[in-house]
């Protein structure tokens, strides 16, 4: 057994084996010990955590399924019509049917979308599918043998087949053989043959008046990165023995289907083909409908704070498109929130269980909760005397599951608020409160709609609305509050949703049975204006005046459709305003929302050279002693570790370093500290084997992590590799 | 978004506003004004408490962790219309221009000059803090030392500022010729300047000297006539000034300890290692938390400066002790994902391996790759994920693969600067990297040993301490698998190697197959010229000459390796 902190100058790597009885290792082994009811904890995080990925896979199941369907039916149908055409008439030139598969940039999520695809097709259409990647067909030969190796797996069940066949199938599956068309040819009729021979009579009958040669599927998985030239003669290979084969194409772009027929391919190839498009879903309109239909629900208790939401959708949209990268991060900011912050225990689908939860915690466990900042900020604005029966833990557990049950109110109907928000301002210029729902939340969640500048001039515009506007606009937001369930319900509360939903309605109605300029009765009030401007005395005041009695004359004159539209949008407003509250206001917010962005951004998208700079430049920010702060102005203390100092002197010079000179500042600054006046006057050309040690250690260091490298220009000098500032 | 509020003050209250967001320190620029304004700025109560919240229940970050993240915050509120510098950005005294920034032109002997204010710097600042003590612990009553104390401060920024004004007609007047005199007379100068000035205050002294109008006019002007020598301009002088120009490694090592034992007793480095090693204890907290990431098929990547062997030797003690375990030193030179892959299938599976490591990958991925939570675990522990001969595309690549697979868990450090360009979106997406900042300082012995280094002796592009042990010991090797003959003209080789370097002026002649036939042929080590291209054929193979064609089309010969090397070499084995 070799020790683990084994290096020796012949071996890169060792191996030390575990005990042979140590059991597998488990996640909930691992979890945090401390905080509330660990192990509950992990079973509630495994819980939502699998809820959400099935509600996310059954969504992406659903989007592929249209497609998918779509490809089989049409692969179907081509080899029926071929069998027609090459049935009816032979001579004719025979078009290979191609499905040109328009998948949009995104790769990583490409392989499972084609491997999905493979075994749709097997289970459907038929069982001799082979998938191309661009960097095992860099010439045909390699090609051939890509789509050999995985054509001819295909039968290997066929145990009774004759020797012939067994023969030429040993030969074929060999690495060395170089196959074919013609071969795969052969192959393909003589398992056809033995096949149809093996099955049962009725099957027999079956088979007949079914599609009679199964295709040949071959799917290339990027077709832009296969190279041009072996790709034109695949083509026209295959279109020499398509009327025999029954082969269908299958091409996955990233680009479009016209920069492919105009850049890749030329048209002696495209002549062969018979092409259909067909559009995969894009990564970011399947990321839309994730957001809107499980994110922004109040289906699962998990969610995230506006911050984390933009973060992740910045890195989703400015890194890569990838779907499988977003749920991970997901994955590891639930698997963060239920580790760090004990009070998730309380994060439970329904209220009930929340509570249930609560009412079963210790005194010790219940500390959790005040630990919480919201739940700090709630009490100390309690009055003193509530104050006092939050000791007990009663009273406290009573308080808790109020404001759980408060929080759990709110976000019935949150969502709802929000899509019906985002309807009713959608179609206004310039977008005032953002394009999609999400960035709707984002801003909802970080400010106050009192406060939002969109909101404020949404409204503005909404105010010089013309009717039939209007009425589309009060429609479509009616619409999201209807689906909701709490406009079943009845309430007395005016701001209640189906209080709501009936007071628009009523709103509707009215304006669409009033016309645009109806006059509406005025009523003269007139003597008491002047009185009013006779008891004036400053100048402020008769501004204020005449301001309020203008804004008298302006609804005086209104029509009856302004005045509506004034009540319907001053409705709304108090509606809005009231349903859609900071989610930061509500204390135990934090049992919900992951709220860390700083987190994901230090562990998902972190600088690697950012933190080695600082730690060069900057060595206070990690070490906190008093002598290093200095560093960051250009003076550096002579007692800092070496590797800085040889850094900064670096930075210092221009393309290459020499190292004399470096060696001789290096000293200047590491001896800087020396109090004996004698060694100012010394010549400073001798060094210290001591200073010239750490100097070669410094060096190297910096070698290794990759700033300098030594150079032939001059001699002994090396050549700096990176530019920076500090 | 925060909304600036418009205030309508009277005339005498526009000062005491604008006084209160000057930003004091210069560095930074965008980002410590922002912090400032946005606390200036923040509306109710509520806001300003939020942009002092800290995240919940954070064990293991320090303290500078949470100031940053309460910048961080304050700083996204306004500046979130540049949606770039928040991707990128964590830490707030850092933005990217400061990382990755233009190539300044640099001025000749720049690096003296600023290790020289920055010693002056430090010894004043000690001096004053020195003098300041005497006065304090002085009888003398406060008026006194105070008037002292400010004598003495207009004393020395006089004498500074006399200082700076000849330092700076010294640089000019040493402008034009490009001679390494000047920087004697510099250096005199300001050891003289040093001798004067003993106490001075820090406070004028606080920036660098900035280069006069003329200087920064020849800077810009003068390359484009002579670019290539402008490009150069570093002195001539080399390590031969030095009594000791190359270290033997033993040395190194010797020096190097008795470093440690005297600074064991120097207080203020005694401070460093004590940070240093509050801020491994911080680490060590992670554990737990990386242990339940493994276990959830994430990877964790190390990175930070500082060597990261012990800690992730520590973990696999304090954790890891039960699992099969496989330790990959990325930065051994000769590795390779072949041998990692044999080890692997030898030592789990115990299956006969096949030539190909793509083979071995899709037997791997046989075995690993079901779910079944009742398979042993296998974990990766890889140094240096980014090592020299682990940086190819293919490597990563395969153990990508094998990262993704539920049974294997990596977990991985990176040291290099460029580190994260060997990974594209699709390994990424394989690897689930969780990043964790380790910075701990510590020094990189073992991962530098292996590397060349111009200073040490037996030294040479990719031989170290330990590289430099590796070729002598590969060269005996050979030298004993070859025949008397053939080490014979080894041996001619090797000589020629050597005997012009005693005097440095003369170039070396190159050695011309002829010469060496002719050589050969006096000695009677070969019949012919086809067994001496035989031999040369398997000296080339072994990597052990290197043939150029030469201006005249003949062949030349070198010897690539290190001359000590090669000395070494002929004395022990001169009897062969």
């Amino acid at each position: 057994m070799e020790d683990i902190a084994a290096s020796s100058i012949s071996k890169g790597c060792f191996f030390i084996p575990g005990n042979a009885k140590s059991s597998t290792i488990q996640a909930s082994d691992h979890f945090d010990d401390c905080g509330v009811k660990p192990q509950l904890r992990w079973k509630m995080a495994q819980k939502i955590w699998n809820e959400i990925e099935d509600s996310i896979s059954n969504l992406h199941i659903e989007i592929q399924e249209k497609l998918f369907n779509d490809l089989v039916q049409y692969i179907k149908l081509a080899q029926e019509k071929q069998y027609e055409k090459n049935y009816l008439s032979s001579g004719k030139r025979t078009e290979i049917p191609t499905a040109a598969l328009i998948t949009g940039v995104n790769m990583t999520d490409h392989v499972t979308l084609f491997s999905q695809l493979c075994t749709k097709i097997k289970e459907d259409v038929s069982s001799y599918v082979a998938i191309l990647e661009a960097k095992n067909c860099s010439n045909m030969k390699s090609l051939m043998r890509a789509l050999g190796d995985q054509l001819l797996n295909v039968c290997e069940d066929n145990k009774k087949d004759g020797t012939a066949n067994n023969d030429l199938l040993v030969y074929m599956k060999k690495k060395s053989t170089p196959l074919t068309i013609s071969m795969l040819e052969k192959w393909y009729f003589k398992s056809i043959a033995t096949k149809f021979l093996q099955t049962s009579p009725s099957k027999k009958r079956k088979l007949i008046n079914e599609i009679p040669n199964p295709p040949i599927i071959v799917i290339c998985q990027q077709l832009e990165a296969f190279s041009s030239k072996v790709l034109q003669e695949f083509i026209l290979m295959c279109s020499f023995h398509a009327q025999r084969l029954p082969i269908v194409f299958v091409f996955g772009i990233a680009t479009s289907w016209s920069d492919v027929s105009q850049r890749l391919l030329p048209h002696s190839a495209i002549v062969h083909l018979s092409v259909e498009r067909f559009h995969a879903p894009s990564a970011s309109s399947h990321l839309a409908l994730i957001i809107d239909r499980i994110l922004l629900t109040s289906q699962h208790p998990f969610k995230l704070s506006g911050k984390c939401f933009q973060l992740i959708l910045d890195v989703f949209l400015c890194h890569d498109f990838s779907i499988a990268n977003f749920l991970h991060t997901l994955k590891f900011c639930v698997m963060e929130h239920f580790y760090e912050q004990s009070a998730s225990i309380a994060c439970c689908a329904s209220l009930q269980e929340s509570i249930d939860m609560i009412c079963n915690l210790k005194k010790n466990e219940l500390k959790e909760f005040k630990k919480i900042e919201s739940m700090k900020r709630h009490l100390a604005s309690l009055k003193a005397d509530k104050q006092k029966c939050i000791k007990d833990g009663t009273k406290f557990k009573a308080l808790v599951a109020k404001l759980l049950e408060d929080l759990h109110q709110f976000h019935n109907c949150y969502f709802s608020a929000l899509r019906s928000l985002h309807a009713f301002t959608a179609t206004l210029p310039h977008y005032p409160m953002g394009k999609q729902i999400r960035e709707l939340y984002c801003s909802c969640f970080c400010t106050e709609l009192t406060k939002h500048d969109g909101f404020q001039q949404a409204f503005t515009i909404l105010k010089v609305s013309s009717r039939d506007q209007l009425i589309e606009r009060l429609e479509s937001c009616l619409k999201p509050l209807q689906l909701s369930e709490l406009s079943s319900d009845s309430s007395q509360d005016e701001l209640h949703f189906s209080t709501a939903c009936s007071r628009i309605k009523y709103l509707i109605n009215s304006l669409k049975s009033i016309g645009e300029n109806d006059e509406v009765e005025m009523n003269e009030n007139t003597e008491d204006r002047e009185e009013q401007l006779e008891t004036v005395k400053y100048a402020y005041q008769l501004q204020e005046r005449l301001r309020a009695k203008a804004e008298k004359k302006r609804v005086k004159k209104m029509t009856k459709y302004e005045k509506l539209r004034e009540e319907a949008l001053t409705f709304l407003r108090k509606f809005y305003e009231y349903h859609l509250r900071k989610v930061k206001s509500f204390p135990l917010y934090e049992v919900f929302y992951f709220d860390s962005s700083a987190t994901i951004r230090r562990h998902i998208v972190a600088a690697p050279r950012l933190s080695i700079q600082t730690a060069l430049s900057d060595p206070y920010q990690y070490l906190q002693v008093a002598s290093l702060e200095t560093a960051a102005y250009g003076v550096i203390p002579s007692n800092a570790p070496d590797i800085c100092v040889a850094y900064k002197l670096h930075n210092e010079s221009g393309n290459i370093i020499n190292l004399y000179d470096w060696l001789m500042a290096f000293q200047t600054v590491v001896t800087s500290q020396r109090e004996d006046k004698e060694n100012e006057h010394e010549e400073s050309d001798d060094v210290d084997d001591i200073t010239q040690a750490r100097f070669i250690k410094a060096v190297s260091e910096l070698q290794f992590l990759g700033f300098i490298k030594p150079t032939k220009k001059k001699t002994d000098h090396v050549q700096r590799l990176t530019w920076s500032h500090t | 978004m925060a909304t600036v509020p418009i205030v309508y003050v009277a005339n005498e209250d526009v000062g005491t506003l604008i006084k209160g967001i000057v930003a004091k320190k210069k560095r930074g620029n965008v980002r410590k004004s922002a912090n400032q304004l946005a606390k200036a700025f923040a509306e109710t109560k509520e806001d300003a408490y939020s942009l002092t919240s800290k995240p919940p229940k954070k064990k293991n970050e320090q303290n500078t962790g949470t100031k940053r993240s309460v910048q961080d915050e304050s700083d996204k509120e306004l500046l979130s219309v540049v949606g770039a510098v928040e991707l990128f950005d964590e830490n707030v005294s850092q933005c990217g221009t400061q990382v990755y920034s233009f190539k300044t032109p640099k001025r000749n002997a720049q690096m003296t000059k600023f290790a020289e204010e920055s010693a002056m710097k430090v010894r004043m600042k000690q001096r004053e803090k020195e003098t300041e003590e005497e006065c304090q612990s002085s009888q003398a009553d406060n008026t006194n030392r105070k008037t002292r104390l400010r004598e003495k401060r207009i004393k020395a920024k006089h004498h500074l500022r006399g200082n700076v004004h000849s330092i700076l007609t010294e640089s000019e007047s040493s402008d034009e010729k490009f001679s390494s005199s000047d920087e004697e007379i510099y250096a005199e100068q300001a050891s003289n300047n040093e001798t004067k000035c003993n106490k001075t205050s820090l406070r004028s002294s606080n920036r660098l000297q900035l280069p006069t109008e003329r200087e920064l006019y020849f800077d810009a002007h003068d390359g484009e006539k002579e670019s290539h020598s402008r490009q150069c301009k570093t002195s001539d002088r080399t390590l031969q000034k030095l009594k000791n120009p190359r270290m033997a490694p033993e040395e190194l090592s010797r020096a190097l300890l008795k470093h440690r034992d005297k600074s064991q007793k120097v207080e203020s480095i005694q401070a460093i290692e004590s940070a240093q090693k509050k801020l491994s204890e911080t680490y060590r907290q992670c554990y737990k938390k990386w242990m339940f990431y493994l276990c959830n098929n994430f990877n964790i990547l190390l990175h930070g400066l500082g060597s990261k062997k012990d800690l992730i030797h520590a973990f696999c003690s304090d954790k890891l002790a039960a699992q099969n375990k496989l330790v990959v030193n990325g930065f051994f030179p000769a590795l390779s994902i072949k041998s990692i892959l044999t080890h692997i299938c030898d030592e789990i599976i115990k299956v006969p391996h096949t030539q190909n490591p793509e083979d071995q990958l899709e037997i791997l991925q046989q075995y690993f790759g079901k779910e079944s939570s009742s398979k042993e675990s296998l974990f990766l522990v890889i140094h240096n994920i980014d090592g020299i001969s682990l940086r190819n595309s293919r490597t990563q690549s395969i153990l990508s693969h094998l990262a993704e697979l539920p049974h294997v868990h990596i977990i991985a450090s990176i040291d290099h600067i460029n580190a994260a360009l060997i990974w594209d979106q699709a390994k990424l997406s394989r690897f689930h990297w969780l990043w964790y900042d380790v910075t701990n300082y510590a020094s990189y012995d073992e991962e530098t040993s292996y590397e060349g280094s111009l200073l040490l002796t037996g030294a040479g592009p990719g031989m170290g301490s330990h590289g430099a042990a590796l070729a002598l010991s590969g060269l005996v090797h050979v030298a004993r698998s070859l025949t008397s003959n053939a080490r014979g003209v080894f041996r001619i080789l090797t000589e020629h190697e050597l005997e012009d370097n005693d005097d440095a002026d003369t170039v070396k002649e190159d050695f011309s197959f002829t010469d060496l036939y002719q050589k050969c042929r006096e000695l009677f080590l070969v019949n012919s010229e086809l067994t001496l291209r035989a031999h040369l054929t398997e000296f080339l193979d072994h990597k052990l000459i290197q043939i150029r064609k030469g201006p005249d089309g003949g062949e030349y010969l070198s010897v690539p390796l290190d001359h000590s090397t090669l000395r070494d070499y002929l004395e022990q084995h001169e009897t062969h």
